[in-house]
């Protein structure tokens, strides 16, 4: 049994560690907080469930570490969206512009970059 | 126990760490307080996913349960430190 199930493990592991680190670059090199609010709430939370998940697989310590490991899953898909939104919604109200207009056309990059209001920071 | 060895620790720790310092970047750079705020917040997952790595590179079952407790505080503290920075004021 466990020479089938340790391979899988190591693999959901092998993902999530992956989309983790990928997201970790979006975070880095995405230009405004909208679209580094994409990496920071869809690529962590994917690659925390993939690698929580195959951790519990791999422990191979009875059911209950999977119970509480899909429970935290659970909870983290339930809570990432709220976080991501109060966050945006802040942004939005700040007046922090994103580097293009709905439109598709580029704002000015340096007013962009820099928030309106600046004493907060 | 686990299949869990040396090179596979060395993978798992390294990168986990290299994506933590990764966001430390933002997190110091940031140009508004909301960056940081989100930098914390992905920070809190990431230290949740170093937990998980490091249960099963010392092989016990106790860190599942502070990784529920820990995924509840990263949660508050970014929804209160946004509320924080849009009114000035956690309790309205």
């Amino acid at each position: 049994m466990s020479e089938i199930i340790q391979p899988i493990a190591l693999g959901l592991m092998f993902i999530g560690l992956f989309f983790v680190f990928v997201a970790a670059v979006g975070i880095v090199r995405f230009p405004d907080i909208y679209t580094r609010l994409h990496a920071a709430t869809k690529g962590v939370t994917f690659g925390f469930a993939f690698l929580i998940m195959g951790a519990a697989m791999l422990l191979q310590k009875g059911p209950d570490d999977i119970a509480k490991a899909v429970l935290a899953i659970i909870f983290q898909l339930l809570v990432a969206p709220i976080a991501g939104h109060m966050i945006a919604r802040v942004a939005v109200r700040k007046g922090i512009r994103p580097v293009k207009n709905p439109q598709g056309e580029l704002y000015d990059a340096q007013i962009a970059l820099t928030p309106d209001d600046q004493s907060d920071n | 126990m686990t299949p869990f060895g040396l090179t596979l620790q060395i993978i798992f720790f390294g990168v986990l760490l290299l994506s933590m310092g990764m966001i430390m970047f933002r997190l110091l750079r940031g140009p508004h307080m909301l960056d940081r705020i989100m930098a914390v917040d992905s920070m809190a997952l990431v230290a949740l996913c170093l937990m998980a790595v490091l249960e099963l590179a010392i092989g016990t079952t106790y860190f599942f349960d502070a990784l529920l407790v820990l995924s509840i505080v990263g949660f508050i503290s970014a929804v209160v430190l946004s509320r924080y920075v849009q009114n000035g004021d956690i309790i309205e």
